[in-house]
C-alpha cells in the first residue's frame, strides 16, 4: 500500500450510505478514505503506512466501538480515534475518552466538526510518528556506543561528577572524560541536558 | 427416611423418637418454607420426613397418655365418662396437622395410651381395649374428613376451615360417642342410661377437640411457617397478658358482678390475639382460658367452682364457656386472617401491575430509541451528502459529477427512510386485521431461503431441525421480521469467527399441545451472561447482535402473541435466541399510533 504523506481515514461503520457519504466528504477537502463495514474487516486488511486516524461508529457488528478501542489499545495499536454514535449516553462518551479517543460525535453530525476532528487526529498521529523516528533515530545512535561509553552515558545523565564516575567505574578520572566526551560526539548532544532527554528515551538513566 | 430396626424395639424407637426431634428442630431453625405455593406443596413433604415410624407413635402416645391420665384423675365417678377429655383433642390436631401419612402411627399411639391409662385406672382390658377403638376411630374419622374436604394446607386462617373442623369434630365424636356408649355399657356395668353416656362422652369430647386440635393444628403451621420475630414477640406479650388475667380472674370472689369481668377482660385479650397475630396464638390463648376453665371448675375455685351449684350443672356450663370462647377466638382470628391475606394479595396485584406498567414504559421507550437510531443513518448520509456536494460546489472549477452523484445518494437515502416508517407502520398496525394461521416451518424456510446467498458469502452452514407443528394464529409479518432479524443477528455475530465453523441452527418443536417453540442458534461469539438481560434494552452499547429493528421490538412482538423471547449463552461458544408462541395467540393490548 502505498505511504500518503497526507494522512488516510480509515472509517469503520456498518451502513454502507454512511460510508459512502464520508468518503464523498473527506474526498471534497482532499483526503483519501478507506471504509470498512466492521471491526473484523478492518483487523483483516492491511493497512498503509504514514499518518492514519480511525472514524469509527460505537454500534457495529460483532465487535462495538468501545470493545475495539480497547482491543487495539491492547495490541498496542496506535491509532487516534474519532467516534460517531447514533445514540449517546454520558458514561459512553466519558469511557471513551478516557481510553484516548480524540472526539465524539453524535449522528449526525456537523460536517466542520467532523472535518475539525479528523485532522486534529491525523496532526496527533502525525507527531507520534515524528516522536517515534526521533526515539529510533536516538536508540540507533547509541547502538554505535562502546558498553563503557554507554554506561558512562547512564552515570553522567544521572549528575554524577566525573571523580565520582571513575571511582564507580575503577576507571581514571581523565579516561571518565575521555569516554563522556565520546559519548557527547557521537550521540550529537549539544548539552547535558539534551544528552539526559536522549538518555530518558534509551531509558539508560542510572538511579543515583 | 425413618427405618425400623427390628431386634430392639425399645432402643429403635427412642432412637427414632430423638431422630425425629432433630429433624424436627432442624426444620424449624432452617426457616419458613417461602411462598404459599411452595407451602402447598410442601405442607405435606416437610411432614413426610418426619412421619411415620414409631417415634411419632411413641410421642403422640406419650402426649395422649398425659392428657388421659389428666382427664381419668378428673373423674366424678370412678366408672364414669371423663367429663373433659383434651386427648381427643391431641390425637386428632396431630393427625390433621400431618396428614395421611400419620394414620397409623397416631391411632396406634392413641389407642395404646389408651389402654395404658384405662389399664392403670383399674379397668380391664376389654373395656380398655374397646375404648382405645373408639378413640382411634373417632381421631381417624375427624381428620379423615377434614383431608377430604379440605386441602393439606388446613391451618384455620379461613372461617370455613374453622367450621369444617367443628362440624368435622361432632361427626367424629357422635359415632364415637355411640361406640363408647355402648362399650360402657357392655364392658362397664354401668347403670347410667345409654344417651347419657353417648352425651356426655360426646360433650367431654367434641370440648377437647376444639379446644386443643387447633392449638397442635396451629403449631404445626406454625413450625412450617413461622412467624416474623415481631409477631412472635407481641402474641408473647398478649399471651402473657392473658394469663395474667386469667389467673386474676381465677382469684376473684363470688361476687355478682363477677360474671361480667371475666368476658370484660378477657375478650379484648383474644380480640387482640386474633386480629394482630396468625391464628396459633389465638388458639393458644383460647386452650389457656380452657384450661383455667377446667381447673376451677374441677377444683372448686372462683366462679365455675360455686359449689351451690350442682357438679353437673357446673360441668354442663364450663363446657359451654369454653365452647363459646375458643369457637368465637377462631372464628375472630380466622376472618382477620382472611382479611389480611387479601390486603396483601391486593398489594400483590398492585406491585404486578406496577411493573407491567413500567415494563410497558420501557418497552416503548426501548422501541423508539431502536427507531431513532435506525433513522439517523440515512439522515447522517444525507446531510453528510449534502455537505460534501457543496463543498464540491465550492471548488474551482466545481465538480459537477461528485455533485450528481451526492444528489442522487439523497434520494436514494430519502427512499430508504420512507421505507423504513412503512415498515414500523405495519408492525403498530390494530391487532385486528392481519391475524392468520401460519405454519411456522414454511415461514422459517422462506427466511432461510431470503437469506441464502448471504449465507453463503458469510460460509454459514444452515441446519434447520424442524418438527411438525400446527398452525400458530398471529401476524405472519410480523413473526417473520422477527426471525430474519434473529437470523440477520446470528450472520453478522458468526462473522467474526474464524477458527471453528459457523453454523446456524433453527430448531422448531411442540412444548405441548397448546405451545411452540422456535430456536435460533449460532456459533459466534456468544454473549456475556451478566449482560443477557440488557440486550433487550434501549441502551445496551455492547450488542454482538443487534441491528435492524432492533431486539426490543422482537420481543415487544413475541409479547403482543402471547409469547416470550429469552436469550442464552456462556458468553464464549455462541447464543441461542429463543421464542415460545402459544398456538391460539392471546392478544395484549396493542401499541396504538392513533
Amino acid at each position: 500500500m502505498q505511504s500518503d504523506p497526507e494522512g488516510v481515514v480509515l472509517v469503520v461503520d456498518d451502513d454502507a450510505s454512511v460510508r459512502d457519504a464520508m468518503q464523498r466528504l473527506f474526498r471534497s477537502v482532499g483526503l483519501r478514505t478507506e471504509v470498512f463495514g466492521s471491526a473484523t474487516e478492518f483487523l483483516q486488511s492491511k493497512l498503509s503506512d504514514g499518518p492514519r486516524c480511525l472514524v469509527l461508529d460505537v454500534r457495529l457488528p460483532g465487535m462495538s466501538g468501545l470493545d475495539f478501542q480497547a482491543e487495539l489499545t491492547k495490541a498496542s495499536i496506535q491509532i487516534p480515534i474519532v467516534f460517531m454514535t447514533g445514540h449517546g449516553d454520558i458514561p459512553m462518551t466519558v469511557k471513551a475518552m478516557r481510553a484516548g479517543a480524540v472526539e465524539f460525535l453524535p449522528k449526525p453530525f456537523r460536517d466542520q466538526d467532523m472535518l475539525d476532528a479528523v485532522h486534529l487526529a491525523l496532526e496527533q498521529d502525525r507527531a507520534r510518528r515524528m516522536g517515534e523516528k526521533a526515539g529510533a533515530d536516538v536508540r540507533a545512535k547509541f547502538a554505535t556506543l562502546t558498553p563503557r561509553e554507554q554506561e558512562v552515558m547512564g552515570w553522567v545523565t544521572a549528575g554524577l561528577m566525573n571523580k565520582r564516575i571513575a571511582a564507580e567505574m575503577h576507571l581514571a578520572e581523565i579516561t571518565v572524560k575521555l569516554h563522556r566526551a565520546n559519548v557527547m560526539r557521537k550521540m550529537g548532544a549539544k548539552s547535558l541536558a539534551d544528552l539526559v532527554r536522549m538518555a530518558d528515551v534509551v531509558g539508560i538513566r542510572k538511579k543515583s | 427416611m425413618v427405618g425400623l430396626e427390628l431386634g430392639d424395639p425399645l432402643r429403635a424407637g427412642s432412637a427414632q423418637f430423638w431422630r425425629w426431634i432433630e429433624v424436627w428442630s432442624r426444620v424449624v431453625r432452617d426457616g419458613p418454607l417461602g411462598n404459599d405455593q411452595r407451602r402447598k406443596l410442601n405442607a405435606h413433604h416437610v411432614t413426610g420426613r418426619w412421619v411415620g415410624g414409631v417415634g411419632l407413635a411413641v410421642a403422640v402416645g406419650a402426649a395422649y397418655f398425659l392428657a388421659a391420665q389428666l382427664s381419668l384423675g378428673l373423674l366424678l365417678q370412678p366408672d364414669g365418662v371423663a367429663v373433659f377429655w383434651p386427648a381427643a383433642g391431641i390425637s386428632s390436631g396431630f393427625l390433621i396437622a400431618l396428614g395421611p401419612r400419620a394414620r397409623w402411627p397416631v391411632a396406634g399411639g392413641a389407642m395404646a395410651a389408651t389402654i395404658a391409662a384405662n389399664l392403670m385406672g383399674d379397668r380391664d382390658i376389654w373395656a380398655s381395649s374397646a375404648f382405645a377403638v373408639c378413640n382411634a376411630a373417632e381421631a381417624l374419622i375427624t381428620a379423615g374428613l377434614i383431608q377430604r374436604y379440605f386441602d393439606a394446607d388446613f391451618s384455620l386462617d379461613r372461617l370455613r376451615q374453622v367450621l369444617g373442623l367443628l362440624l368435622a369434630a361432632v361427626i367424629g365424636t357422635v359415632i364415637s360417642g355411640v361406640g363408647g356408649a355402648v362399650s360402657y355399657r357392655l364392658f362397664h356395668a354401668s347403670s347410667a342410661p345409654m344417651l347419657t353416656i353417648w352425651w356426655h362422652w360426646f360433650a367431654s369430647d367434641v370440648v377437647g377437640i376444639i379446644a386443643v386440635a387447633p392449638l397442635v393444628i396451629g403449631c404445626a403451621a406454625a413450625v412450617r411457617e413461622p412467624p416474623p420475630r415481631s409477631e412472635l414477640v407481641e402474641g408473647s406479650i398478649a399471651l402473657a397478658l392473658l394469663a395474667v388475667m386469667t389467673g386474676f380472674i381465677i382469684s376473684l370472689p363470688p361476687e355478682p358482678w363477677e360474671t361480667v369481668v371475666p368476658g370484660a377482660l378477657l375478650f379484648p385479650m383474644l380480640l387482640w390475639l386474633a386480629a394482630r397475630c396468625r391464628p396459633v396464638f389465638a388458639a393458644t390463648g383460647a386452650f389457656m382460658v380452657s384450661f383455667a376453665v377446667v381447673w376451677t371448675t374441677i377444683f372448686g375455685i372462683g366462679h365455675f367452682g360455686d359449689t351451690d351449684l350442682p357438679i353437673d350443672a357446673r360441668i354442663l356450663q364450663a363446657q359451654a364457656v369454653i365452647l363459646v370462647v375458643t369457637l368465637g377466638a377462631f372464628v375472630l382470628a380466622a376472618l382477620f386472617a382472611e382479611r389480611r391475606e387479601s390486603e396483601a394479595r391486593l398489594g400483590r396485584s398492585n406491585a404486578l401491575l406496577q411493573r407491567e406498567r413500567d415494563n410497558k414504559l420501557l418497552n416503548a421507550q426501548a422501541i423508539t430509541a431502536s427507531i431513532a437510531h435506525e433513522i439517523r443513518q440515512p439522515l447522517t448520509a444525507i446531510m453528510t451528502n449534502g455537505n460534501a456536494a457543496l463543498r464540491f460546489l465550492g471548488m474551482s472549477p466545481p465538480d459537477h459529477e461528485e455533485v450528481r452523484a451526492a444528489l442522487e445518494k439523497i434520494i436514494s437515502d430519502g427512499h430508504r427512510t420512507s421505507e423504513m416508517f412503512d415498515s414500523i407502520r405495519t408492525l403498530f398496525k390494530p391487532t385486528d386485521q392481519g391475524r392468520q394461521p401460519i405454519d411456522v416451518n414454511e415461514m422459517i424456510l422462506a427466511v432461510l431461503q431470503s437469506f441464502r446467498e448471504e449465507l453463503r458469502d458469510h460460509l454459514v452452514a444452515t441446519r434447520p431441525e424442524l418438527t411438525g407443528l400446527p398452525f400458530v394464529v398471529g401476524h405472519r409479518n410480523q413473526l417473520q421480521q422477527v426471525v430474519s432479524n434473529l437470523v440477520r443477528n446470528a450472520l453478522e455475530a458468526m462473522d467474526t469467527i474464524t477458527n471453528r465453523g459457523r453454523v446456524l441452527r433453527v430448531r422448531t418443536r411442540l412444548r405441548d399441545q397448546d405451545t411452540v417453540i422456535v430456536e435460533v442458534e449460532d456459533t459466534g461469539p456468544g454473549i456475556d451472561p451478566k449482560r443477557l438481560d440488557g440486550i433487550f434494552g434501549a441502551f445496551s452499547t455492547t450488542k454482538t447482535h443487534g441491528m435492524g429493528l432492533g431486539l426490543a421490538i422482537c420481543r415487544m412482538i413475541i409479547e403482543r402473541h402471547g409469547g416470550q423471547l429469552t436469550a442464552s449463552s456462556d458468553g464464549k461458544s455462541g447464543a441461542l435466541f429463543q421464542f415460545i408462541l402459544p398456538v391460539e395467540a392471546a392478544d395484549a393490548s396493542a401499541v396504538s399510533p392513533r
